[in-house]
């Protein structure tokens, strides 16, 4: 029994070191995942009956599929897939594991953007997606300005202290315009806890621009981004011009992260758990590791928003407040691995 | 022919129903809307989606549970395929596109006001087809809402909220509104400008040290008990607070929650008759608010104030 056991183990262990294991089985997981999201909800749908009920318009719970759910779930899995392959990235940059892309205060400039338009321009809802990202790119640009000293070291904790500082200041600044704009302001807490209540086609097509553009953008420099994970001595030695990259590498990464914060707010944790979660699985090789957190993530969105919506339906959670509750202790305990 | 006759006058006697007109589907993020269509004509409007008086019930009328007010479920709404939404204003103006995704025609309604809310009650009722019936309450209630009137003006502090955060009402709410209408003097500050919260100005304790209310009434979502509790406290505590508590010798009353925490729409009327009621000298028991919250004692009403 126990040689049973030990050689099962063993095989176990052989499958595991192979990522093409991990792939197939994540992409299995993946497809499970959204059929299961698309069949829970308010509105139960058979799982064998979501083909008929997406393809047959006279159905009368085709809309709930077609305008409500489906759209959510496409939204959630490419903000999942988004933030984790942000996360990644900004774990690199920095090289640190418990960056996420909030640290270079991207989300943070891309909520005060979002909550100016909601103020000044209330009736201009379908706009605040667009003012978040814009919002996110503006305080990219200004990172980088900041960070950025020609002829100077740009190591990776001018970058990271910039984006600690600009963050500091979005923050304060949203807290206190949602203080003296209380009245109009509502709709801004759900953008702060990060919620896919409410997405729709529109959303999802807005979001997959930056999507796609980040994510392949990071696949191509996946090669160069291995190499910062030395320090930049032996970085540049190897012939990396090691300045340029990282800043190319937080560009996608924030590029990344206003895609998903512009349609779903502030989604935490995400970027934090699941490029650790999947180094372990699969190593920091970036040509593994990226595609596999964003499926990995994807995947933990869309089953974190299921429960979301489904746990006190027709009540729902902010699926933000819903990954902090994992994200939060898991935090923890890479702290209490790597400070003992 | 004699065949056709006797199904004519078959037909005039009612012995065969007219064939019905299609009742509209109206789903409401607003629960008085509900209360008036279903007060109004009971079997006239399908109400086939309506939201949680509290969170923590859910509905028990048959229609389709929206869950929370202030963000309904888009997919049971979708489900339940209205051809009405109706919402307000200023709660829901900023879901409308989502709510646009049921298909169904949104009516957003101004209810800062009492007559705003009834001649809201009337649109909703055109949008519904059941305009006759709902003038009939309309009217009806106005009626008894000119009845509804103080004998002398009585000067009233109306809060909202919870010690530590408190907002005064002021004229600009549905609640502020009836207060006037009643005969109340609002002793609470105007607001400079358009305030944190449409129609309530915020109150700190150098404000409230110098309003001088004969009656300060209480409105609170939460749990009324601690609430009154910690008022109560708060009061005996002297300072600003204190001060209150010697002004109001008419007293402190918390109010029923399920009356005046939201606009009642038709029950109005029975709204302003509990207010009134509280305003004279002796208020006959059980008018619709709980037992007072702080009954002035002769030592905290012996102060200098009055």
């Amino acid at each position: 029994m126990t040689a049973i056991w030990y050689r099962a183990r063993l095989h176990w262990e052989a499958l595991e070191s192979h990522s093409w294991f991990w792939a197939s089985t994540l992409g299995a997981s993946a497809v499970t995942a959204a059929l299961f999201a698309a069949a829970i909800g308010p509105v139960a749908v058979p799982i064998g009956e979501i083909g008929r009920v997406l393809f047959d318009e006279a159905h009368e719970l085709h809309a709930v599929l077609w305008e409500v759910r489906v759209p959510r779930v496409v939204g959630g899995a490419i903000v999942g897939a988004v933030l984790a392959t942000a996360g990644t990235l900004m774990q690199t940059v920095v090289r640190n594991p418990l960056a996420d892309p909030g640290l270079l205060g991207v989300t943070a400039g891309a909520g005060f953007a979002a909550l100016l338009a909601i103020i000044f321009f209330p009736a201009a809802t379908a706009w605040v997606p667009a003012a978040a990202f814009v919002g996110s790119l503006l305080t990219v640009s200004l990172l980088m300005g900041l960070a950025w000293r020609p002829g100077r070291a740009g190591g990776p904790l001018r970058l990271l202290l910039s984006g600690v500082a600009i963050q500091a200041v979005f923050f304060a600044s949203t807290a206190m315009l949602s203080f003296v704009f209380a009245d109009r302001a509502p709709s801004f807490a759900a953008f702060v806890v990060g919620s896919l209540n409410g997405l729709g086609w529109q959303d999802v097509r807005f979001a997959a621009w930056p999507a796609a553009i980040g994510f392949f953008g990071a696949l191509l420099g996946a090669r160069s981004f291995d190499l910062l994970l030395l320090d930049d001595t032996s970085a540049a030695g190897v012939g990396l011009a090691v300045r340029q990259t990282r800043m190319f590498a937080a560009a996608f990464a924030a590029v990344l992260a206003a895609g998903a914060v512009s349609i779903a707010g502030l989604v935490g944790f995400v970027g934090l758990v699941v490029p650790n979660a999947m180094r372990l699985l699969v190593g920091p090789n970036h040509r593994t590791l990226l595609p596999l957190a964003a499926i990995a993530g994807a995947i933990l969105v869309v089953v974190a928003d299921t429960a979301a919506r489904s746990w006190l339906a027709p009540l729902e959670l902010p699926v933000g407040a819903l990954l902090a509750f994992v994200g939060g202790p898991y935090f923890l305990y890479l702290l209490w691995r790597r400070l003992g | 022919m004699p065949r056709l006759l006797s199904l004519l006058v078959v037909f005039l006697l009612g012995a065969v129903p007219l064939p019905s007109v299609a009742e509209t589907r109206v789903a409401t993020l607003l629960p008085f809307v509900e209360d008036a269509l279903e007060r109004a004509a009971p079997d006239e409007v399908d109400i086939v989606a309506s939201v949680r008086r509290d969170l923590r019930v859910p509905l028990t009328s048959g229609a389709a549970d929206l869950g929370n007010p202030h963000a309904p479920s888009l997919e049971t709404l979708v489900a339940a395929r209205p051809d009405l939404v109706v919402g307000d204003r200023l709660v829901h103006g900023s879901l409308r596109l989502k709510l646009e995704r049921s298909g169904a025609e949104i009516l957003l309604i101004d209810t800062t006001s009492v007559d705003g809310t009834l001649d809201a009650l009337m649109m909703v009722a055109r949008q519904a087809g059941i305009e006759t019936q709902m003038r009939r309450e309309v009217g009806a209630a106005r009626a008894r809402l000119s009845a509804a009137r103080l004998a002398e003006p009585v000067r009233v502090l109306a809060l909202f909220g919870t010690p530590g955060s408190t907002f005064a009402f002021t004229e600009r709410t549905w609640f502020g509104d009836l207060l006037a209408r009643v005969g109340y003097e609002n002793v609470a500050p105007e607001p400079e400008r358009s305030g944190r919260f449409p129609g309530l100005v915020p109150l700190n304790d150098e404000i409230v040290a110098t309003l001088r209310p004969d009656l300060v009434l209480l409105v609170t979502h939460g749990d009324v008990a601690s609430v009154q509790a910690s008022f109560e406290a708060l009061t005996r505590s002297g300072g600003a607070w204190g001060s209150l508590g010697r002004s109001a010798r008419k007293g402190m009353h918390t109010l029923d929650a399920s009356r005046f925490a939201s606009n009642p729409g038709l029950a109005l009327p029975e709204a302003a008759q509990a207010l009134v009621a509280l305003g004279t000298p002796q208020p006959p028991p059980n008018v619709g608010a709980p037992p007072p919250l702080v009954e002035v004692s002769p030592t905290l009403g012996g102060g200098a104030n009055r």
